[in-house]
């Protein structure tokens, strides 16, 4: 029981500074100064000195006005962006169900991975869905095809257990498997959202990033998906990081939550603290703006 | 169980110039395991931010709140680290609040098995079972088990609320007017049940009205009043 508590990834000072950055770009940016360029070098402080600590099969959210550096942040941990600063430890070295990937040590950088590396750790151990159905899938490749990409990364070679694992994962995320063949263009926002979704569980990850995994859908399809992760994740027991800007969709899945603004993490705490007792003048903006 | 100590509350609200608003002060009073504690006082003198405090929804100002926690042995819940919170929430303390707020597409039957599967561990048929059960002795038509709470009427929101606090008998119950939108047939039941928990067990710590049915099972009352 005492492992729970300890986190399956420890975040120090993520930074990400596009352009080239001086010594004083992370003096000279943040909520207090209501910007995230600095004012000497013209470079965006995309998101500045972010550190917490995720636990196990817990859902996490992170909020914030656009801008914030929200996505960043689970673009960086995903490795999609290489980040300019900062370190990512991952505690979970007992996850790896394929002896071929080798998982870094637990006092091992994960910045410092060559990309090889980082490459084998997202195919094992992670999941992420896109606010853009765009960048997750390949729109022309069947939605089975999409699937099976990620079941090969992570070591799959079998064929038959490549196309009965897409049709499972389809039917749990309520696709007709009669569809396993259509390519994901032919299919709604909302569908796509959830080929994603299943093309993010198809390699059994142990976090699972959800970059506003429900905006843009209409309100039903909205409800469904996100029906669709809670169940999800109390059945894989799943870490999850939930990035939104709907603080309904916060209130209702996650337990802790992140409030970001200009690149810096200005509150955090449990979410019914954030949502009823906000501290910070940002937080308490944002929660008496809601509808 | 639970000894609170000058606990205070106090709001700074930014967008009016960090305008002050002193919601408690000074409240101290210690509750043994197994009672049942009435929290009165006019509307407004701060009953829901005292059991939003214990439950850390809000962050107290100052003061101290002791919980003697199964696990975690005296533990405070002003200052207790979130995973500790989060932990004791789940295993420990439950919390009714005044209103619903759920996932929409989810059943009224599976909202209230849900806390039995997450926490006892129960399988999905046999949490449903006595949710099922559960949800019969509250009064819920049973057309309305496989409904969405949405669409139900104030009363049976709140008592779907009820449920789902009391089936896994947490070991401290927090109500924060469980019974404002109920009719007195449905209160009479839901005295019952908790009168029930009681008798298991469960330490209860509730927001009373004078003229409530609850007065009668519960053992001390604790005034708010303007001094704090």
């Amino acid at each position: 029981m005492m492992q729970q508590w300890q986190p399956v990834l420890t975040i120090k000072d993520l930074t990400k500074i596009y352009g080239g950055g001086c010594p004083r770009c992370l003096e000279v940016t943040g909520p207090e100064f209501e910007t995230n360029i600095c004012c000497h070098c013209g470079a965006v402080v995309a998101c500045g000195q972010v550190s917490f600590e995720l636990y196990p099969a817990e859902v996490l959210g992170i909020v914030g006005e656009s801008g914030s550096g929200k996505s960043t942040v689970v673009r960086l941990l995903y490795f999609d962006y290489d980040s300019s600063g900062g370190e990512i430890y991952f505690h979970n070295a007992a996850v790896s169900a394929n002896p071929q990937v080798k998982l870094p040590q637990t006092d091992e950088n994960l910045l410092t991975l060559n990309s090889f590396q980082k490459r084998q750790l997202r195919h094992a151990c992670l999941g992420m869905v896109y606010q853009n159905p765009h960048l997750g899938l390949r729109m022309a490749v069947s939605s089975g095809g999409n699937i099976a990409e990620r079941l090969i990364m992570a070591g799959c070679r079998h064929i038959g257990q490549m196309r009965g694992r897409s049709a499972d994962l389809l039917a749990k995320t309520e696709i007709p498997v009669q569809r396993l063949d259509e390519p994901p263009r032919n299919f709604s926002g909302g569908m796509r959202q959830r080929v994603q979704i299943a093309k993010a569980l198809s390699n059994n990850p142990v976090i699972l990033f959800l970059d506003e995994v429900t905006t843009g859908l209409d309100l039903s399809v909205q409800a469904r998906v996100l029906d669709l992760i809670r169940q999800l994740q109390s059945e894989f027991h799943l870490t999850v990081i939930v990035v939104s800007h709907d603080l309904g969709v916060i209130r209702l899945l996650t337990s802790r939550t992140m409030v970001m603004k200009c690149g810096r993490v200005v509150e955090s705490g449990l979410t019914d603290q954030i949502l009823e007792d906000p501290q910070h003048p940002y937080t308490q903006l944002l929660v008496s703006s809601q509808l | 169980m639970l000894e609170i100590e000058q606990l205070s509350k106090t709001f700074h609200i930014h967008s009016l110039g960090r305008k002050r608003i002193q919601a408690l002060e000074d409240v101290s009073f210690q509750v043994a395991a197994g009672e049942f504690w009435g929290v009165a006082g006019p509307s407004g003198i701060g009953k829901s931010t005292l059991l939003k405090c214990i439950y850390r929804t809000y962050l107290s100002s100052g003061g101290r709140i002791w919980y003697d926690s199964r696990r975690w042995g005296r533990i405070d819940l002003a200052r207790a680290a979130h995973q500790v919170i989060l932990e004791v929430r789940q295993t420990e303390i439950g919390y009714v609040s005044q209103f619903l707020q759920v996932l929409p597409r989810v059943t009224a039957l599976d909202l209230v098995a849900e806390p039995l599967l997450l926490k006892n561990g129960l399988s999905t048929g046999e949490a449903r079972k006595i949710a099922a059960g559960f949800l019969e002795r509250l009064q819920i038509p049973s057309n309305l088990f496989e409904a969405y709470p949405v669409t139900f009427s104030g009363g049976e929101q709140q008592r779907l609320n009820l449920a789902r606090a009391v089936i896994w008998k947490p070991r401290l119950l927090l109500l924060d007017e469980p019974t404002a939108s109920l009719d007195p047939q449905s209160i009479a039941i839901v005295v019952d049940i908790l009168k029930q928990l009681k008798e298991q067990g469960t330490t209860l710590i509730g927001i009373s009205h004078h003229d409530d049915l609850m007065q009668a099972i519960i053992d001390r009352v604790y005034a708010l009043s303007q001094e704090n």
